[in-house]
């Protein structure tokens, strides 16, 4: 009966323990957890350069500094002419003789007096297409002469080429021939005409020709000679060429090709749409350090719609022009050709139908009025140089405009815990210009699985302008793309995902024409909104 | 016979104490008891009716465990058509206040001593002393369970408060209180020298999220302030003895001084008063001290710039990494600090119905970390003789108004068991509580109960 109580505080323990209503985490049923999350993504401000000139660095938006007006200019340069295309240089390669006659000597059973004589001989220096060289300045060349006689006698030669002078210096060279027994006997002279001065108007009497003297002094060795011996002279020259050069260099059709120009603004064009630049112009900017006239041709202007291959001409412009030139080596100057509405008809419409390159054929012809008082001219490093400019001032209206490409798409993640994903796209917008979008979502075979909106829908709001076309109030446009179940179950069929967008500039349809400044900007701002799906 | 129920009924409570789910802080019961030499931790006028008191380390333990934001019941809800619970964090969510608490308290006296001279009751005690509050506000609830996206979207997710305290100190206390005006009225007042051991708390916690409900820009404010002093054993791990922090019992590296103060007023043969206010002090933290003290801060996070990906993506994640490394700063130092006790305050009347029955009130004040904390409680006390005194009382407090406590003291010649609970509830259903206490303790009582007083008020 002692024990009892103890036998009571067991029991009693074991009761009060039992009979806790604690909790059961093993009849926990499985539940969900559902957070609902909020995150923003990014956001970004894009002005005008970002917008017109992000997709190449060579498009140069131009700001008016006064007024702040906004232009796009596409740049490219067309074509380039060398001088060394104009005027090419032909290696010399002649041969002649100087007879006994020349060298004053008559037949004799044994000579042994020295006589000396003089003798001058002319040879062509030839240009490519017949130009006319009159001097030039040499870079490089090898003239070579070539000796051989079958004079039984030692003769001296004295070689001198008046009209090529280094360091004003006419150039001049002795040459022996030693006679050792045996006929022929032979020589040889190499002049390096680098720097070398070259005059082949010999005195201003003619062109493309050099005079060369050979004074020949025959000592006799005792033997006889005939009367018909002679010396054979051949000249030659290698890797002769010019730094500069004067001369006419005569009528050549030096350029003729088929050009274009890539829009890059229309690059994902659908071939849709009307737009209209007010005042567009496309200048050609000729640049010469060539000294010659020199006419280009421009035909066949036009735009292209790749797509369909539609043509547009542009007609009644001004087609013939004379490129100006330098008045001295080493000078440049500048020929502005412009097209624009006040020299042509249709500038404005035919850059209207969304094309993607203009395109023209350009021909040019040198010295068309033939010889002139003053000489042509050009060096090894003359160019003309053909740039243009397509300037498109932001001025004016568009509709029916339509961009779509399609990226591939392969969802890795696993998605199996989200319920539901809203995206947010927050368009601040400072640009008269509304954009509407599609976003279809579509198998292996572009089967369309879904789309981000029941039709197509304004995403962009465009901000709206006053009577002077200038922006006067923000559009500001709350977007939600919203995936549930039934959408996010299809995600991982989904390989391709195709965007589609629609704009136009503010009441475009109406012809409402809207400038655009470079304070306009476009604030995005993307968002998220998930709820998860958390069984546990 | 009589024994064998007051036997069987102690067992029965001991039990229930026993079972280590019984935890709490308040000591309602304990309050109803006043004649216990345990009481004086309540209010240090509170006469023991025994000349000499002695506890040798199981003097009383008190545990107590206060959450009041929700019951397990109302997180896990059962379902009616099987006995399956359902995980309703958004139920909880409903039943939190902006701002709730989950409180453990540990109370063990080491050793007691308490002599009665004449009119005066001197007392000598040592107590561990073991207190941790987490504070959080609802919204942390909100934020985890729901998301930004849902209620508190366009809403700041008041995350202020959100902090921690935890103390652990010994406190030595002499006290002594004396009976004047024909013994109507005690004085009596404790002084309190406290070695501190270890301390962590948040001295300020300024924390909110805000979503904008339009793009979702998340903004975040606030500031944190933290300070901790800590043993060698939580900087190094080293849990030896030396290191644990057994050293700081006599030593005093983090030194404080506290005091309670009390009185009880005999108004008539039938009403009794009493007031305290208990812990009023404060620790000096010296010893291993690290704080640390952010900046303000208010950052919003838009999203990625696209205009600075876009001119250098490289360089991107490191430029906002060290951003946001600028924003969310925080210097550290390791200057002494001072923090003060929790300090309670304890009103209580007694009505007494009959000799052996009382009925009590008490009204119960706490702050912690700024945040008050009131408690009521109406109970009644049982005196059987002077072998055992029982109570019962209904209590509110900690956001919880189903409180039960009991209490149960025993005096078996000279020596004393005494068992308590603010909530037996607590043990009988403990998924559906937000309360757990226990409070039980053996000690040597010398002399007979001093039944002078009694026997005056029942004349």
């Amino acid at each position: 009966m002692k024990n009892a109580p103890i036998h009571w505080f067991l029991w009693l323990a074991l009761f009060a323990i039992v009979s806790c209503k604690k909790p059961r985490f093993d009849k926990i049923a499985s539940t969900a957890w559902n957070p609902n999350l909020a995150v923003p993504l990014a956001y970004g401000t894009f002005d005008v350069y970002d917008i017109f000139a992000n997709d190449n660095p060579e498009d140069l938006v131009v700001i008016d500094q006064t007024t702040g007006a906004v232009a796009l200019v596409y740049k490219s340069d067309l074509t380039v002419i060398d001088g060394e295309s104009v005027v090419g240089l032909n290696q010399i390669n002649e041969n002649f003789n100087i007879s006994s006659a020349d060298m004053n000597l008559s037949a004799s059973n044994g000579f042994s007096g020295s006589i000396t004589t003089s003798t001058q001989k002319d040879f062509s220096v030839q240009g490519t297409s017949g130009v006319e060289i009159h001097t030039m300045l040499l870079k490089s060349g090898q003239l070579t002469l070539n000796f051989s006689t079958n004079l039984a006698h030692d003769v001296t030669l004295t070689i001198t080429f008046p009209g090529i002078t280094i360091g004003g210096n006419p150039m001049q060279q002795l040459v022996q021939l030693n006679y050792s027994g045996t006929v022929p006997h032979v020589a040889s002279a190499t002049f390096n005409l680098s720097d070398a001065n070259v005059d082949c108007t010999v005195g201003n009497t003619t062109v493309n020709t050099l005079v060369v003297n050979i004074q020949t002094n025959v000592q006799g060795s005792g033997q006889s000679i005939s009367g018909s011996e002679n010396i054979s002279v051949s000249v030659s020259t290698s890797n002769m060429a010019f730094a500069n050069v004067y001369g006419y260099f005569g009528q050549q059709s030096v350029l003729n090709l088929s050009d274009s120009i890539l829009f890059n603004l229309f690059q994902n064009g659908t071939g849709q749409g009307y737009f209209e630049f007010t005042n567009p112009s496309l200048r050609l900017i000729a640049e010469s350090s060539i000294g010659l006239p020199i006419r280009i041709n421009l035909s066949n202007l036009r735009t292209i719609i790749v797509s369909s291959g539609q043509e547009y001409l542009l007609t009644g412009y001004p087609s013939v022009f004379d490129i100006n030139f330098p008045s001295f080596m080493g000078g440049l100057v500048q020929t502005l050709i412009v097209f624009n509405s006040a020299n042509t008809s249709n500038i404005s419409s035919i850059i209207s139908p969304v094309p993607k390159y203009l395109a023209f054929g350009l021909s040019a012809f040198t010295n068309p009025d033939g010889p002139s008082a003053n000489l042509n001219f050009l060096s090894d490093t003359s160019k003309m140089k053909i740039k243009s400019e397509l300037e498109l001032p932001l001025e004016g209206f568009a509709y029916g405009f339509g961009v779509r490409d399609t990226v591939p798409f392969n969802l890795t993640q696993d998605i199996a815990l989200i319920e539901y994903v809203m995206f947010r796209l927050i368009m601040d917008n400072g640009f008269p210009i509304e954009l509407g979008a599609q976003v279809r979502f579509m198998d292996e075979n572009y089967n369309v699985l879904f789309s981000a909106f029941n039709q197509s829908t304004t995403v962009v709001e465009p901000a709206l302008v006053n009577s002077e076309g200038v922006v006067s109030q923000r559009g500001y446009k709350v977007t939600d793309i919203v995936l549930e179940e039934d959408e996010l179950s299809l995600l991982p069929d989904v390989k391709f995902v195709e965007i589609e967008g629609n704009t136009q500039t503010t009441d475009g349809p109406l012809g409402l024409v809207v400038k655009f400044f470079d304070w306009y900007n476009l604030k995005m701002k993307l968002s998220m909104q998930i709820v998860a799906k958390m069984n546990f | 016979m009589k024994n064998r129920i007051h036997t069987q009924l102690v067992v029965l409570l001991l039990s229930l104490f026993a079972t280590q789910n019984l935890l709490a802080q308040r000591n309602f019961t304990l309050h109803q008891h006043q004649n216990m030499h345990q009481a004086i931790h309540l209010n240090p006028a509170f006469r023991p009716n025994v000349r000499v008191y002695v506890n040798l380390a199981l003097g009383m333990h008190s545990f107590g465990l206060n959450h009041s934001g929700f019951t397990m019941n109302e997180l896990l809800y059962k379902r009616d058509y099987d006995d399956s619970l359902e995980f309703r964090p958004a139920e909880a969510i409903a039943k939190m206040d902006q701002t709730n608490h989950i409180n453990l308290d540990f109370q063990n006296e080491l050793f007691g001593l308490g002599i009665r001279i004449g009119k005066t009751h001197f007392s000598l005690t040592a107590t561990n002393r073991t207190q941790f509050s987490f504070i959080y506000p609802r919204d942390l609830f909100r934020f985890v369970f729901e998301g930004n996206g849902g209620s508190l979207l366009g809403e700041r997710a008041d995350l202020d408060g959100l902090g921690l305290k935890f103390n652990s100190y010994i406190e030595y206390a002499l006290g002594a209180n004396r009976t004047f005006f024909d013994d109507r009225l005690v004085l009596g007042a404790r002084f309190k020298l406290i070695s501190g051991i270890a301390n962590v708390h948040t001295a300020k916690s300024q924390l909110g999220i805000y979503t904008d409900p339009q793009t979702f820009d998340i903004t975040i404010d606030g500031a944190m302030h933290a300070y901790s002093s800590s043993p060698d054993a939580l900087n190094t791990l080293d849990f030896n003895l030396q290191n644990i922090g057994f050293q700081n019992l006599l030593n005093f590296p983090n030194l404080g001084m506290g005091m309670d103060f009390g009185a009880t007023f005999k108004l008539n043969d039938m009403f009794d008063f009493s007031a305290s206010v208990v812990d009023l002090g404060y620790i000096r933290w010296k010893s291993n001290t690290k704080n640390f003290i952010s900046n303000d801060v208010n950052f919003t996070f838009e999203g990625v710039d696209i205009n600075d990906f876009m001119a250098d993506s490289s360089s991107f994640v490191n430029n906002f990494t060290d951003s946001l490394t600028g924003v969310f700063n925080a210097s550290q130092n390791n200057d002494a600090y001072t923090t003060s006790l929790n300090t309670r305050f304890y009103f209580g009347a007694t009505f007494k119905v009959l000799p052996v029955l009382h009925l009590n009130a008490l009204w119960f004040n706490e702050f912690i970390l700024g945040h008050y904390r009131p408690g009521l409680s109406l109970g009644g006390t049982l005196k059987l003789g002077e072998i055992l005194s029982a109570s019962a009382n209904y209590s509110i407090y900690g956001r919880s108004a189903t409180n039960v406590g009991l209490g149960l003291n025993l005096r078996l010649g000279s020596v004393q068991f005494f068992a308590m609970t603010d909530n037996v509830l607590g043990v009988l259903n403990l998924s559906g509580s937000k309360n757990w206490h226990a409070n039980f303790g053996f000690a040597v009582l010398i002399g007979k109960p001093d039944k002078a007083p009694e026997n005056k008020s029942m004349e």
